[in-house]
C-alpha cells in the first residue's frame, strides 16, 4: 500500500498558492465591484459567481478544451514551458484559480463595502494618494476580509474533486490531491485511509468555518 | 498673509442648483451658513476637490485647484478637513490618527501648541472608539491641523453634539485654529456657533453663495412665537422685526431670559444690557443700552423706570 502524504502534500501547496494568488488577483476586482456604478457590474458579477453553481464537471471540460494545445492559450504555454497545461500540476492551480475565484472576490467585495468611502476622503485631505489610501487605510479596515477570502479559498481549493479529475487527471505526486486519493483508497477498499483521509478534511473544514463565523461581526438580537 | 479664495463653481444634481461665484479672503474664521439643503456640504466638497461633479473654477491666490483643463486631486491641495462625522480611523490611536498624515508630507512633527490648545494630551493612547463625542471632534481637527494646511474646511464640525457641548466645544477650535494660524471655512446653519468662533460671514441665499450683509449687527433681531406671551415677567407683542437692518434674526419667546445681572451662561447667543422705558401712553418698554433700537416688548409694571437689566437670547436662527 502507497503513502499517503504525497498527496496530502500536494493539496496543501496547490490551496496554499491558490489562494495566496487568488488574493492578489481578487483585489482589484472586489474593488472594482465595490466601487463601479457601471452597467458592466452585474455581468462581471455573475462571472466571478459562475463557479459556484456551474457543475464542476463543465467547469473543468471547458479549461480543458482552452487547456488544449490546439487552443491559443494552450498553445503559448507549451511554446513557454515545453510543457502542456492540461493533467500538469501548474493547469490544476489555473483551475483552482477560476474555481475558487468567488470565494476570495466575495469577502473582500462585502469588506471593501464595509470600508465605504468616507475613511479614504478623510486620508486623500490628509495627503494620501489612491495607492496610500488603499494600503493605509482600506487594507488594515479590510483585514478580516482578507483572512476569510484566505481561508475560504484554501478550504474550497482542499475539497475540490470533480475540476481536478477532469482538468489534472490522477497523477501521483503531479495531480492526485487528496479528494482523489480517497476516491482512490474507496474504489480499493482501503477504507482505513480513505478515514484518516477525510475525517482530516471534515476537521479542517469544520476549523475554517469556526474561523470565519469567529471573524464576522457580533449582530446583537 | 491673506490668501484670496476665488470660487466660480456651478453645482447642479437634479433639481439642485447652487452658483458660488466669490472672492473669499481667508483670513481667521470664515463663516459659511445656509438653510439645510443649500448646498453647504457639497460647496465645501467641491473646494476640497471631494465633489468632482462641479463645473467651474477654483483658486487659492495663484494657485490653481480647478479649471476647465485642471482638477487638482484633494490630496496635493495642502487642506484639511474636518467631517460632520469626525471619521477618525478606528484601526488606529488617537496619536496614530493625529500623525497619520505627516508621512505624506515633509515636515514631520507634531507642534506641541496643537495639543495643549485642544487639551488631547491625556487622550493620546486611547481608542478611538473610547472616545466621547467631542473628544472625537477635537482629534478629528488636531489630526487635520497636524499637518500645517494652507486652508481648514470644517463641515458642520459640531454635528450631532448637543448645546452645551457645543458651547464648550467652540472655543478649543478657536484657540486651536488661532494657534496654528491657519484660516478656515467653516460650514454651519447654527448661527450661534457662528457668531462665536466666525470673523467674517457668507452664506447661500436663494442658490447663490453672497456675503453676508456687513459685520453682523448683534442685536437687530425679531421675536417669533405667539402674538402675545409671557416670560419671565415679561410679555411681548411680536413678530417685530427692527427696521434699517440688512440682517435680521429670529429668537424664539421662551429662548429669552430677562436678569438683573449680567448671566455668564456659555450657550448664550448674545447678551444685551437693556433699560426699562416708558412710553407717552405710559406703557413699559425695552431699550438697548446705547443703541437706537429697541424692542415692542410690554414689560410688568413691577419694574422699575430706568432699570437696566440683561437681556440673553439663548437660540437664534437665521433669517434669509
Amino acid at each position: 500500500m502507497t503513502s499517503v502524504w504525497p498527496a496530502v502534500w500536494l493539496s496543501i501547496s496547490l490551496a496554499l498558492i491558490t489562494s495566496t494568488t487568488l488574493l492578489i488577483i481578487a483585489t482589484p476586482l472586489a474593488w472594482w465591484l465595490s466601487r463601479s456604478a457601471s452597467k458592466m457590474r452585474p455581468l462581471i458579477e455573475a462571472i466571478t459567481a459562475l463557479p459556484l453553481v456551474l457543475p464542476p464537471t463543465v467547469l473543468g471540460f471547458y479549461l480543458l478544451v482552452l487547456f488544449s494545445p490546439q487552443n491559443p492559450i494552450g498553445q503559448a504555454w507549451l511554446r513557454v514551458t515545453g510543457e502542456t497545461l492540461a493533467f500538469s500540476f501548474s493547469g490544476l492551480v489555473f483551475a483552482s484559480l477560476i474555481y475558487s475565484l468567488p470565494f476570495a472576490v466575495q469577502p473582500l467585495r462585502s469588506a471593501f463595502q464595509d470600508v465605504g468611502r468616507a475613511p479614504l476622503e478623510a486620508a486623500s485631505t490628509l495627503g494620501a494618494n489612491p495607492v496610500q489610501q488603499f494600503f493605509y487605510v482600506a487594507f488594515p479596515l479590510a483585514r478580516k476580509g482578507y483572512l476569510s477570502a484566505f481561508v475560504l479559498s484554501f478550504a474550497h481549493t482542499l475539497g475540490e474533486f470533480g475540476v481536478v479529475l477532469m482538468v489534472g487527471g490522477n497523477i501521483p505526486g503531479q495531480t492526485r490531491v487528496i479528494s482523489i486519493e480517497i476516491f482512490n483508497r474507496v474504489e480499493t477498499l482501503d477504507y482505513s485511509n480513505a478515514h484518516w483521509l477525510s475525517g482530516g478534511l471534515l476537521l479542517t473544514s469544520v476549523l475554517v468555518l469556526v474561523i470565519v463565523f469567529s471573524l464576522q461581526k457580533r449582530v446583537l438580537p | 498673509m491673506t490668501k484670496l479664495l476665488s470660487l466660480d463653481l456651478e453645482l447642479t444634481f437634479g433639481n439642485f442648483h447652487l452658483t458660488a461665484n466669490e472672492k473669499i479672503p481667508m483670513s481667521g474664521v470664515v463663516g459659511l451658513s445656509g438653510p439645510s439643503g443649500s448646498g453647504k456640504t457639497s460647496l465645501l466638497n467641491a473646494i476640497a476637490g471631494l465633489q468632482k461633479s462641479a463645473k467651474g473654477t477654483v483658486f487659492l491666490d495663484n494657485e490653481p485647484w480647478q479649471t476647465t483643463s485642471e482638477f487638482v486631486p484633494p490630496h496635493k491641495r495642502g487642506i484639511g478637513v474636518v467631517f460632520q462625522e469626525a471619521r477618525l480611523f478606528p484601526h488606529l490611536n488617537v496619536i496614530e490618527n493625529i500623525q497619520f498624515g505627516l508621512r505624506f508630507h515633509s515636515h514631520k512633527t507634531i507642534n506641541a501648541d496643537l495639543i495643549e490648545a485642544l487639551e488631547i494630551g491625556d487622550l493620546l493612547k486611547r481608542q478611538v472608539t473610547a472616545l466621547s463625542g467631542g473628544e472625537q471632534r477635537r482629534v478629528a481637527l488636531a489630526r487635520a491641523l497636524a499637518v500645517n494646511p494652507q486652508l481648514m474646511l470644517l463641515d458642520e464640525p459640531m454635528n450631532g453634539l448637543d448645546i452645551e457641548r457645543r458651547a464648550r466645544l467652540i472655543p478649543f477650535f478657536a484657540k486651536a485654529l488661532k494657534a496654528m494660524e491657519c484660516p478656515a471655512l467653516y460650514v454651519s446653519h447654527d448661527q450661534t456657533e457662528l457668531m462665536q468662533i466666525a470673523d467674517t460671514q457668507y452664506c447661500i441665499r436663494d442658490t447663490e453663495l453672497a456675503k453676508a450683509g456687513r459685520q453682523l449687527p448683534k442685536y437687530k433681531f425679531q421675536i417669533t412665537g405667539p402674538n402675545t406671551g409671557m416670560f419671565n415677567g415679561v410679555s411681548f407683542e411680536i413678530p417685530r422685526s427692527i427696521s434699517g437692518s440688512e440682517q435680521s434674526f429670529r429668537v424664539s419667546h421662551d429662548k429669552i431670559l430677562l436678569t438683573s445681572n449680567k448671566p455668564d451662561s456659555l450657550n448664550a447667543a448674545f447678551t444685551l444690557e437693556v433699560e426699562v422705558c416708558e412710553t407717552i401712553e405710559g406703557c413699559r418698554f425695552l431699550k438697548v443700552v446705547g443703541a437706537n433700537d429697541e424692542f415692542n416688548v410690554e414689560i410688568d409694571a413691577s419694574y422699575q423706570l430706568g432699570t437696566r437689566l440683561w437681556l440673553t437670547a439663548l437660540g437664534l436662527e437665521f433669517c434669509y
